[in-house]
């Protein structure tokens, strides 16, 4: 395989801002503080809660049938495609042509969509079904009123 | 081996991501304006609606047909695009962007083929197909044959009998009819030409062509990281625009668009031309003018960019004529960090423009394209809502539980 010379240019991603302080304190009088070398980068969310962000995408969500689960009316949530919509996780899906969110379980090969209300009742998924994950929830964002 | 990666009807692709019921169906984009179809769901393109053809034409065709007309949402295609490219960038080769829904990779082991399928499906929600040869050109070939495979990839193996010489990359309309006029109609017919002849009607990239064909590499990498020569910005008017204000704010509008493609990528103008005419279709009336100036100093500032382009409308613009097409051009394109000084132009307060414009542009990115714009530009008429699902805080799915 050649080793191809192009140089690639990325652009910044500007949102998100990793500062590094370039030196911590100003020395006067030669005092160095006794936290120079405690000094680490500042938390970075983007860094903490997106692993793919390629296949990272956001959705707002509206109603109830999901309350128990922690997620309310208004809620942002943070969905990665890139994840394997294993047993017990909460996925965003297609169902009949339209969007939904329910955690998903898998028992004796069959599949079930379970909402976290006792309001509203598990849907078992079948073959002719038009269904399909759409990608894995992964955190909830929920602001404090 | 060159791998040709190419989504698959991009842009209806995109949106029926966001969109669920609008998959399996018949789907248009339309271009700005709503003027034209710019793209076609797999079941429009069954439906033999062709691509750039005007809308009014075809609005009947779509009632009986129950075909989905939606307009276009850069902000989403622009944002998709990258994270396919990101995806393909995770498989370490060497990747080249070649438009915003192509890329060429470069490798020899051909199973990661159906991987990157799988992968870059899974993690953006874009069906793509992969054309896989010798050289570039053959990768694209392959890619022609690979839509209509189940598999939706395909290895080249020989150029197939009928395969229509204007599908031949690097061979468009002009060439097209010229080949067509020797009687060569078929890439295989092509194949067979005398390399002295093909280059002498065709010039040394028709030649390139040939020799890719036949499986010699020469599309090399530099030719395609051509760094941009000009920025152009120009729109067709669905009613014709009749006053010169209205003309004005039209023209203001699109050089505020260069203007902030400029800014973007780093670059500064030191040539802008202005273009307008009426319908060339009504031959008898018709009207083309264009005029063109050099700027003093290298700029990518708006509101100094609109005075030159209204100063020059004035020279161009005759009263009564119906104005159907505008556009600017901007070359002589320079990064924004050089700067030839004139003597004798007065010199801009730089330093205070280039914060306005970071401000302006730094405003219409976090509230979604264009919520601020420059007195002159003409506002949107009745535009769709912009739902830029993945590029806008306000504008992401909502989904009901």
């Amino acid at each position: 395989m050649t080793e191809s010379t192009k140089l690639r240019f990325y652009k910044a991603d500007k949102k998100s801002k990793l500062r590094l302080p370039l030196f911590s304190a100003r020395v006067q009088a030669g005092f160095p503080s006794p936290a120079d070398d405690y000094v680490e980068k500042k938390l970075n969310l983007n860094e903490l809660l997106i692993s793919h962000p390629a296949a990272t995408f956001f959705v707002r969500v509206e109603g109830s049938s999901m309350i128990d689960a922690g997620i309310q009316s208004g809620d942002l949530l943070i969905v990665d495609r890139a994840l394997s919509p294993s047993d017990n996780k909460i996925v965003v899906a297609i169902l009949n042509g339209e969007f939904t969110v329910k955690r998903i379980r898998k028992e004796e090969g069959k599949l079930f969509l379970l909402p976290e209300n006792p309001n509203f009742s598990p849907l078992q998924i079948t073959e002719e079904m038009d269904f399909e994950v759409w990608g894995v929830v992964t955190y909830i964002i929920h602001k404090a009123s | 081996m060159y791998f040709l990666i190419d989504c698959n009807n991009f842009y209806a692709s995109c949106e029926q991501l966001f969109t669920p019921a609008y998959r399996n169906k018949p789907l248009v984009v339309l271009s700005n304006n709503d003027g034209c179809i710019v793209a076609r769901s797999k079941e429009a393109k069954a439906l033999k609606i062709p691509m750039g053809a005007p809308v009014y034409q075809w609005r009947e065709h779509f009632l009986r047909h129950d075909v989905i007309a939606i307009s276009s949402n850069f902000p989403l295609y622009a944002d998709m695009s990258q994270r396919v490219v990101a995806t393909l960038e995770t498989f370490a080769l060497p990747l080249e962007v070649y438009s915003i829904d192509e890329c060429f990779l470069e490798c020899k082991d051909l199973k990661i083929a159906e991987s990157i399928r799988k992968q870059v499906y899974q993690w953006t929600g874009i069906p793509v197909s992969i054309g896989i040869g010798p050289t570039k050109t053959l990768a694209k070939l392959a890619n022609r044959i690979a839509k209509d495979q189940e598999s939706g990839t395909h290895l080249f193996e020989s150029i197939p009998e009928n395969f229509a010489v204007e599908e031949i990359w690097g061979i468009g309309s002009r060439l097209k009819k010229m080949l067509y006029s020797y009687g060569i109609t078929t890439a295989k017919q092509f194949c067979g030409l005398d390399e002295t002849w093909v280059k002498k009607k065709m010039s040394v990239m028709g030649l390139r062509t040939l020799w890719e064909l036949k499986g010699i590499p020469c599309k090399t990498e530099n030719e395609m990281y051509i760094t941009r020569k000009s920025i152009v910005c120009s729109r067709s008017f669905t009613k014709p625009l009749m006053t010169f204000h209205e003309l004005a704010e039209s023209l203001s509008t699109f050089v505020a668009k260069a203007s902030q493609k400029l800014r973007r990528e780093g670059l500064q103008t030191n040539f802008v031309t202005i273009f307008i005419s009426t319908n060339r279709f009504k031959k008898e009336t018709f009207y083309s003018n264009s005029s063109s100036c050099r700027l003093p100093l290298a700029t990518n500032y708006s509101p100094e960019l609109i005075r030159y382009a209204k100063k020059m409308l004035k020279e161009i613009y005759r009263d009564g004529d119906e104005y159907k097409r505008a556009g600017v051009l901007l070359t002589e394109l320079s990064g924004a960090k050089e700067q030839q000084l004139d003597l004798l132009a007065q010199n801009p307060s730089t330093e205070k423009e280039k914060r306005a414009m970071e401000a302006l542009d730094q405003i219409n990115r976090r509230y979604g394209a264009r919520v601020l714009y420059h007195a002159a530009e003409k506002q949107a008429s009745a535009p769709r809502p912009a739902e830029s699902f993945t590029t806008s805080w306000e504008q992401l799915p909502k989904i009901y539980l």
